[in-house]
């Protein structure tokens, strides 16, 4: 028993396989990558089906897109002239250019769809409501959460813009238009953003900034906090009663086993990516051409549901235009994000529905969130298969396209 | 430790255990995946090619020439065109301006190119492949290079299979090329090798466009200026009048075409006149118009003082 404990295999994963809770324990304290776990882990807090584990895989994302970022940083160049060839030169010299490039590419779509996924699991558990017992602000992280929502969408969309190409720069056009509607502030902070009135070189320098500095780092405090305020809070909300007699029974050692699973999570993540930058390139159109707008230029497909909402709230009376680019560009999902950063402070459900999946004193407002979240993704579903050339609806298989010149 | 709980090791019930299970199996799967991005990584297109022209080297010149040949991405830097513009065609066709490999026994991605003349006045060294033949000469993929499809590519491959597509009979000789070439030609009446852009320039005179079109500010104003009209993107035509293609695909060079064809089916009330030229006559129109380019003037050909004469005139 001894020789086998001394063995190398032993020693190498005692930390990822303890036998004894000494072992654990021991684990957890000796080694720098597992520290910041906890002691012990409610065990509801590492079951899949609580929490899909959308957190972290948002998390593992981020990180992905960080590494193949910086990554990318080497290569490419931010100026007009040379932006979209450094993106070439990525696809087809630099050795695993296209994976980094991929790679960041598809964890960033990726992680929007995650994070966004963790913010309904979240509301439908009720997990920004607080537990009887400890002393908790979840509504605090979940404000942050909707602050890293809107983060990670900017994040995306300044991305957006760095290859340079056709798509990028009218998709940013496109939707830095939606928020230049905006009253009294609209002009002055599309002018700050874009430096200009056109998409330009300063509009690609400040986008470049804001997406390799600004957001990063904005969005690596505010995680590092919402993970440490989730430590605060007592874990997940996920257990009503917690004391000191039913501890050991609804608690495990974090080490090994949150920690494994962790490990697992980020695992399957970053295979996810993998196989999509082996599958699917990132597209890249025609070099960037202020002369011509493709036809027809389509926001990045998140805020593609705010380009249909502004089509839908667009009044024509004759020759005379009401433009929505207000009401469905910036008031209607100003509202909601509003709504939805406030709603711990509305949502009046008894502590008996914190952590319970579609708790029946929720009903009504499950409903609400549920219309709105599938109405979000239909209209960007319908916005991105079904719009055509000059913006008209087509099914899906029988879309038209523009022709080329041969 | 502490005395109390220190000597005793409680084992750990670890209902978790599966993970373990899972763990080992994802790490084979990312490692079957890592090796994948590996080879592909390793083994680009280009590199098969430049084995295969090695052993060609060796059969065909000798010993030494293929020893003297290293593997490695091979590109021009046209700079004069465009800061930007790279050729990394040479990088698979190696052999495009070797006069030992000629020959129909040489693989044609290896054999010199088949106009000698040619290439004598314009060097790959300094003309590169795609100022004439379009395509994507960043690329060093079969299909990515040879781009035929203009979504996301204006400057496409000016090939055979497209020329075919639109009804030249010699499309072996790939005529399409013209209209680059012609993008510089553009002052010369005559430029011998132009089997379609000279008959057109002739046309262009003898139908006497420039009564109704400006073309380098000389010309018309009623009809629009043609100076850069090949510049001109798709998404700037409109289409809507076009209600039938006539088994042509559609695309500008069609839209050109049938313009020429019948006017006004196309153009609502225009003043074009119908010229009622033949299919032959329209195509080498159609390619003249697009390839009215802004180039470099550097890289513009002078015309004889004749011709300027009698253009000024």
């Amino acid at each position: 028993m001894k020789e086998a404990k001394n063995s190398l295999w032993v020693r190498l994963t005692w930390a990822f396989n303890p036998l004894t809770l000494k072992d654990a324990y021991k684990a957890r304290v000796k080694n720098f990558w597992l520290h910041w776990f906890p002691p012990r882990i409610m065990k509801c807090s590492v079951s899949w089906s609580y929490s899909f584990w959308l957190g972290t895989i948002s998390g593992v994302l981020f990180f992905i897109t960080l590494v193949t970022g910086i990554i990318l940083m080497f290569i490419y160049i931010p100026s007009v002239e040379r932006a979209y060839w450094t993106i070439e030169d990525l696809e087809f010299v630099v050795s695993f250019g296209w994976v980094f490039r991929y790679s960041h590419r598809w964890a960033g779509h990726l992680m929007v769809v995650a994070v966004f996924l963790h913010m309904m699991r979240v509301f439908y558990t009720g997990a920004y409501k607080e537990t009887a017992q400890t002393e908790s602000y979840r509504y605090v992280n979940w404000i942050v959460g909707v602050i890293l929502l809107l983060g990670t969408l900017f994040l995306a969309f300044t991305g957006y813009l760095l290859p340079w190409d056709q798509l990028a720069m009218w998709a940013v056009t496109v939707a830095s238009a939606i928020g230049k509607t905006t009253p009294v502030v609209g002009e002055g902070a599309y002018s700050l953003l874009v430096g200009g009135t056109l998409i330009d070189q300063p509009a690609l320098i400040r986008f470049y900034t804001l997406h390799c500095i600004a957001l990063p780092v904005l969005a690596i405090t505010l995680v590092a906090y919402h993970l440490w305020r989730v430590r605060k809070d007592g874990g997940l909300a996920c257990v009503a009663n917690l004391t000191q007699e039913n501890r050991e029974e609804l608690t495990v050692p974090a080490v090994p086993i949150a920690s494994r699973r962790f490990f697992l999570v980020a695992l399957v993540t970053w295979i996810v990516v993998l196989i999509a930058t082996l599958l699917f390139r990132a597209p890249l159109l025609e070099p960037a051409d202020t002369s011509w707008t493709p036809n027809p230029a389509k926001a990045p497909w998140y805020f593609l549901w705010l380009q249909e909402l502004i089509t839908f709230t667009t009044i024509r009376l004759g020759d005379y235009t009401i433009n929505g680019g207000f009401v469905g560009g910036v008031f209607i999902p100003g509202v909601l994000f509003l709504a939805l950063a406030v709603w711990p402070f509305i949502d009046k459900s008894p502590g008996v529905a914190t952590s319970k999946w579609f708790h029946s004193s929720r009903l009504w407002q499950n409903i609400i969130f549920t219309i709105i979240c599938l109405s979000v993704i239909f209209l960007i579903a319908f916005s991105y298969y079904c719009r055509g050339p000059y913006w008209e609806v087509y099914l899906p298989w029988n879309r038209p396209e523009i022709p080329g010149r041969f | 430790m502490n005395g109390s709980n220190g000597s005793e090791e409680k084992k750990l019930v670890d209902i978790y255990k599966r993970d373990t299970f899972w763990i080992y199996a994802f790490l084979i799967i990312l490692l079957v995946l890592t090796v994948a991005a590996f080879y592909r990584n390793s083994t680009p297109e280009w590199k098969r090619y430049q084995a295969d022209y090695k052993n060609l080297l060796e059969q065909n010149i000798g010993k030494d020439a293929a020893a003297e040949f290293t593997p490695e991405i091979k590109q021009v830097w046209l700079k004069d065109i465009n800061i930007n513009k790279i050729d990394r065609c040479v990088s698979c066709h190696l052999g495009i301006d070797v006069r030992q490999l000629t020959g129909d026994d040489i693989p044609k991605v290896f054999r010199m190119h088949p106009n000698n003349e040619l290439i004598k006045k314009h060097p790959i060294k300094t003309f590169g492949c795609t100022p004439c033949h379009g395509g994507k000469g960043y690329a060093l993929t079969k299909e990515e290079a040879h781009f035929t499809d203009s979504k996301g590519w204006i400057d496409v491959f000016l090939s055979k299979e497209l020329a075919k597509k639109y009804g030249f009979e010699d499309y072996e000789k790939m005529p399409l090329v013209e209209i680059n070439c012609n993008s510089c030609h553009v002052h010369e009446k005559e430029v011998a090798g132009f089997a379609h852009i000279n008959k057109a320039k002739k046309n262009f005179d003898e139908k006497l466009c420039t009564c109704c079109h400006n073309f380098y500010g000389k010309g018309g104003l009623v009809g629009p200026d043609l100076t850069y009209e090949g510049d001109k993107p798709a998404d700037l035509y409109d289409f809507a009048g076009i209600k039938t293609w006539e088994g042509l695909a559609p695309s500008v060079f069609s839209w050109h075409f049938l313009h020429f064809k019948h006017p006004y089916f196309v153009t609502l009330n225009t003043l074009m006149p119908n010229l009622n030229l033949k299919d032959e006559e329209i195509r080498a129109l159609a390619m003249l118009v697009l390839s009215y380019k802004r180039v470099p003037e550097q890289f513009k050909v002078k015309p004889p003082a004749a011709n300027v004469k009698a253009a000024g005139e």
